[in-house]
């Protein structure tokens, strides 16, 4: 009888297999992929991680654990092509691919009829002679087995878990190995010692120590579907955009030059969405770690820059408290609605030649490149944009489920 | 600023690295300024062509391995009658971290008054990436690659 088949393809050190496809002298080497701002490694190769490199790590101690290794700057741009090729390639294999995240994706091949060790070959094979990009593949009955299954045997390992495997597979596995149980939860079963212990236990038992979540993974984990492939990304619930402002500032004009160029992306991606918001918050997070909050509730639903803009305006009163040094900005839009949702209004005050003037914007930068016209406040923050890297960021990848 | 460069050993032929004893891993080459006989690789007229770097001699051209931008376009090299040309690194170390070159490095070629040539690396005021990667004021010039 032919199984009902999931598959989890993780790209292997993705980044840094994405530098390689466009300079092959990187290839065998150590190697470390910088974050936004050259200060962290945000991945490194199988190379480098002998030397005790992690993810996260600053780039002080990276250099002084592994002096030989060679450092790039990221380009999230660039692996977002690579990050399709591998969709489009995992399409040919089925219509239901979840693009789960830039580098992992998860693709339901139904009840398949043939060789499963063959199917996982054969995806591994292409991906890398069509992309350059080696991937790690997990086939199994669930998405949380398939996932464990593809961590199983990186880089370039293949593992299938049939029906029948699943015990002794699971017999090989920690508990830490099943994915969404945090290091908190895993230590209310740190008397199991592998995944068959925590599937062997009773489901109450189960459900007792690590609530709902806890149970459906025991479910999961014997071969019964909670967690459907979902092909297409579920409606969000808020929309944000901001993050570090490249040190530590007091300047109110620096600040609102960075909340301008956020503020810019935000609409950017409300517009390529179709989708509005009626509530804006403002967060500004200062070096000690407090939180200064500014809220405006909006007339309407709106996507309109101009609109967004005195709303803007009003929170970055309201949040800002001098003599502080901030570090961090966030721009929260929400609730979310659809564009097409929206009611006529005779007595709108949207003034047509701004609006004119807001299309041509964006005709521009869709032309010769995000920001190539931007706000005249943007000018206080000149080196974000001296780098067109800097113009793309993680979130910037559109469709992806996970962060 | 930049203390050395490693480039591929393949742009070479053997003889010639083992003439200017270069430090030869695997299939790269490391080439350090602070070394008595620094040489850069330079791509020059169609030709790779091993140069010195810069000068620590008493001879009359700069005693050094840089050449700073402003300096350059301020006029301060023109009688030396520079020629640029490009570095052919594949990586360059400055304050312990070894970073990705793409394209190459800019450089400038001048020749002294006993006709050896020397090539300056050309450098730039850091952009924030680069100051926040390696600490350094000053970063060399790339070619068609922003850091």
């Amino acid at each position: 009888m032919n199984e009902h088949i999931i598959g989890h393809i993780d790209a292997d050190c993705f980044y840094v297999s994405c530098e390689r496809v466009r300079d092959g002298r990187l290839v065998g080497k150590p190697v470390g992929v910088l974050g936004n701002q050259g200060a962290c490694v945000i991945a490194r190769s199988y190379e480098m991680r002998p030397y005790g490199v992690k993810v996260g790590m600053p780039i002080w101690k990276a250099k002084e654990l592994c002096p030989e290794g060679i450092y790039v700057k990221r380009d999230f741009q660039w692996y977002e092509i690579l990050s399709r090729q591998m969709q489009d390639i995992l399409r040919r294999f089925s219509d239901t691919v979840e693009f789960y995240s830039v580098d992992e994706s998860f693709v339901d091949f139904g009840d398949y009829p043939g060789d499963v060790q063959e199917l996982a070959h054969t995806i591994q094979d292409k991906i890398f002679h069509e992309v350059r990009v080696p991937v790690s593949v997990g086939l199994s009955l669930t998405r949380t087995l398939a996932k464990i299954a593809s961590e199983k045997n990186k880089p370039m390992g293949i593992q299938v878990v049939k029906r029948e495997d699943i015990r002794p597979f699971l017999a090989t596995c920690s508990p830490q190995e099943i994915p969404g149980i945090g290091r908190r939860l895993s230590k209310r079963i740190k008397h199991l010692r592998t995944i068959l212990d925590y599937i062997n236990e009773p489901q109450e038992k189960i459900r007792k120590l690590l609530h709902k979540p806890g149970e459906q993974f025991w479910y999961e984990l014997q071969g019964t579907i909670l967690f459907p492939v979902q092909a297409k990304r579920p409606e969000r619930k808020a929309i944000s955009r901001g993050g570090s402002i490249w040190g530590y500032y007091k300047d109110s004009d620096y600040i609102w030059g960075f909340l301008m160029r956020n503020l810019e992306r935000l609409v950017d991606q409300l517009t390529r969405e179709d989708i509005e918001i009626s509530e804006l918050t403002l967060l500004l997070i200062t070096a000690e770690g407090a939180t200064f909050q500014g809220k405006v509730v909006l007339p309407d639903f709106t996507n309109n820059f101009s609109f967004l803009l005195k709303a803007l305006r009003q929170a970055f009163k309201q949040a800002f408290r001098r003599g502080y040094s901030y570090g961090y900005v966030h721009i929260i839009g929400y609730p979310l609605r659809s564009h097409q949702q929206k009611q006529l209004n005779l007595f709108t005050d949207e003034d047509e030649k701004y609006q004119q003037l807001l299309l041509t914007k964006q005709q521009l930068n869709r032309k010769y490149g995000r920001f190539t016209l931007r706000s005249g406040a943007t000018l206080f923050v000149p080196q974000v944009f001296a780098d067109e890297t800097s113009n793309y960021e993680i979130c910037d990848i559109e469709g992806k489920i996970c962060f | 600023m930049c203390q050395a460069i490693r480039f591929m050993k393949n742009e070479f032929s053997d003889d010639i690295l083992q003439k200017y004893h270069l430090e030869v891993r695997e299939d790269e080459v490391r080439s350090y300024f602070a070394k008595k006989n620094a040489y850069l690789p330079v791509l020059l007229n169609g030709q790779n062509q091993l140069i010195r770097w810069g000068s620590k001699e008493n001879i009359k051209i700069p005693r050094t391995g840089f050449c700073k931008i402003e300096s350059f376009k301020a006029g301060k090299w023109q009688w030396l009658h520079p020629t640029p040309a490009t570095i052919i690194a594949s990586s360059a170390l400055v304050n312990g971290i070894w970073f990705q070159v793409k394209q190459g490095i800019q450089g400038l070629i001048v020749e002294s008054q006993y006709g050896t040539r020397h090539c300056y690396i050309l450098t730039q005021p850091s952009t924030h990436y680069f100051r926040t990667m390696t600490g350094s004021e000053r970063m060399p010039v790339l070619i068609h690659q922003v850091l």
